[in-house]
């Protein structure tokens, strides 16, 4: 866009305006159309079309950066945390965000997109048979479920993605979850942009799951990642 | 031209429309063709470029709703042959193949696209026959497959995943694959040229052919294709 096109070209035999010249110099409120572009506003259409960009020539983290979270201490979850929990509202609020699932980050501008992806492993414990709809017609022995939260909203968009954490005859059997999202920036017509946001794996322990003793998850090696690109 | 040069009007000179103009052009030349040598290291960012994505596409199964799973058994499909997950919480078919398609054909030739990052996950449920001697030999395996130009699905082998059965309880278990499909998966695969036209994901299985049948049951399916400009050069 900002290939310059003056707008005032002087003419033989034409008066001069001094303001159109003026403009050629400098309009601010007329870029492209002045010098002013140089002032910071040069961009890919002012390269000369016979040379490619060279990945030395772009900063870092320029166009692209990411980070990940990750911790391999246990921790168990108890259905204590959760007593309020009613599995047919699945009040988002009551979940608990995981340590090592979770992370804020910076975008330091509006990016394309943004690619979230995450890795967990658990063991639950809960009865046989256990099968796996979601609300709002929960199995009553599903013993919590996982979802992933963006900017601390349950992340719905275009599918839930979420871990139920489910029965099992032989206790111990541990699960692993994994996945990923590409969740659209301005740039190509969604919300995440420029600024602070965070991205964790939440989860909630349900007390009314139908097993003889206590609710609990063991979450074990888990990591989140993000990758933003301009 | 990258130089800004402006030749300064002297005594004499003629001073009219033509020669104004010319020390302008030359002015607005520079600027709109600038050469690689006049960008140092490190100089652009993303105000100056244009978005490195040039194309992305996902496709997800849900899976998780009520009737979420979807079942695939051994009378349709044993290795070696291979299906294309295609049913979006419904057995038999009736959803779409867990497939993405790129807006135009993908050349991998080009010095503008390097590759074609891929991510798929697969959530399994089970693959369970309650018979605890068949587990060593039941497995459940999962590859990539690309369309080239011509419209030929092609296999990228190093996708391939296997998973065993598992007889004591459902699995649960999220099969991932992360691959960079470049141009010579094309030709590795038995296609032809180095367009990338489309990604699938498929299923089969192996099991040692005794009743009673083997399922496969899957959950929720996430497939995305992210398209990303590249340099020419190395650091």
């Amino acid at each position: 866009m900002p290939d310059i096109i003056l707008p005032h070209i002087p003419i033989d035999g034409a008066v001069s305006s001094a303001d159109g010249i003026s403009q050629n110099l400098y309009d601010p409120a007329a870029a492209p159309n002045s010098y002013e572009v140089i002032n910071g506003r040069m961009d890919n259409a002012n390269r000369e079309a016979t040379w490619d960009v060279d990945t030395t020539q772009i900063q870092r983290n320029g166009c692209s950066g990411g980070g990940s979270v990750g911790a391999t201490l246990g921790l168990n979850y108890f259905e204590d945390l959760f007593r309020s929990f009613d599995a047919a509202v699945n009040d988002p609020t009551l979940y608990e965000p995981i340590p090592g699932s979770s992370l804020e980050f910076y975008l330091p501008h509006d990016p394309a997109l943004t690619i979230l992806s995450w890795t967990l492993h658990l063991t639950g414990n809960g009865v046989p048979g256990s099968t796996y709809d979601d609300p709002p017609a929960p199995p009553p022995n599903i013993v919590g479920r996982i979802y992933l939260h963006v900017d601390g909203t349950r992340f719905v968009a275009g599918t839930t993605r979420n871990m139920l954490i489910p029965g099992s005859t032989a206790r111990g059997l541990t699960r692993t979850w994994a996945g990923h999202v590409m969740i659209d920036g301005p740039g190509l017509g969604g919300t995440l942009g420029k600024g602070w946001h965070s991205a964790s794996l939440r989860i909630v322990i349900d007390p009314t799951a139908l097993k003889p003793g206590v609710q609990f998850s063991r979450l074990n090696c888990r990591a989140i990642n993000y990758v933003y690109f301009s | 031209m990258a130089d800004v040069t402006y030749t300064s009007l002297e005594e004499g000179d003629l001073f009219d429309a033509a020669s104004l103009t010319a020390l302008f052009t030359g002015i607005t030349a520079a600027v709109n063709d600038v050469e690689a040598a006049a960008v140092d290291r490190g100089a652009l960012n993303e105000a100056h470029l244009p978005s490195l994505v040039v194309d992305r596409q996902q496709t997800s199964f849900v899976g998780t709703g009520v009737g979420g799973n979807h079942v695939y058994d051994e009378t349709e499909v044993l290795v070696p042959a291979y299906l294309t997950i295609n049913r979006n919480g419904t057995s038999p078919p009736g959803g779409g193949n867990l497939e993405i398609t790129f807006t135009a054909p993908i050349n991998l030739a080009t010095a503008e696209v390097g590759g074609i990052f891929v991510m798929c996950n697969l959530h399994v449920v089970n693959m369970d026959d309650d018979t605890p001697a068949n587990s060593a030999t039941r497995w459940m395996l999962f590859r990539l497959q690309i369309q080239d130009g011509p419209g030929t699905w092609v296999t990228v082998q190093r996708t391939e995943r296997a998973l065993a059965e598992s007889w004591a309880s459902d699995q649960l278990f999220q099969v991932g694959i992360r691959t960079l499909i470049r141009s010579g998966d094309v030709v590795a695969g038995g296609g032809v040229g180095d367009t990338v036209q489309a990604v699938r994901a498929q299923i089969s299985m192996q099991t040692a052919g005794n009743p009673p049948i083997r399922r496969v049951t899957l959950r929720e399916c996430h497939l995305s294709g992210l398209v990303l400009h590249s340099s020419r050069a190395t650091p």
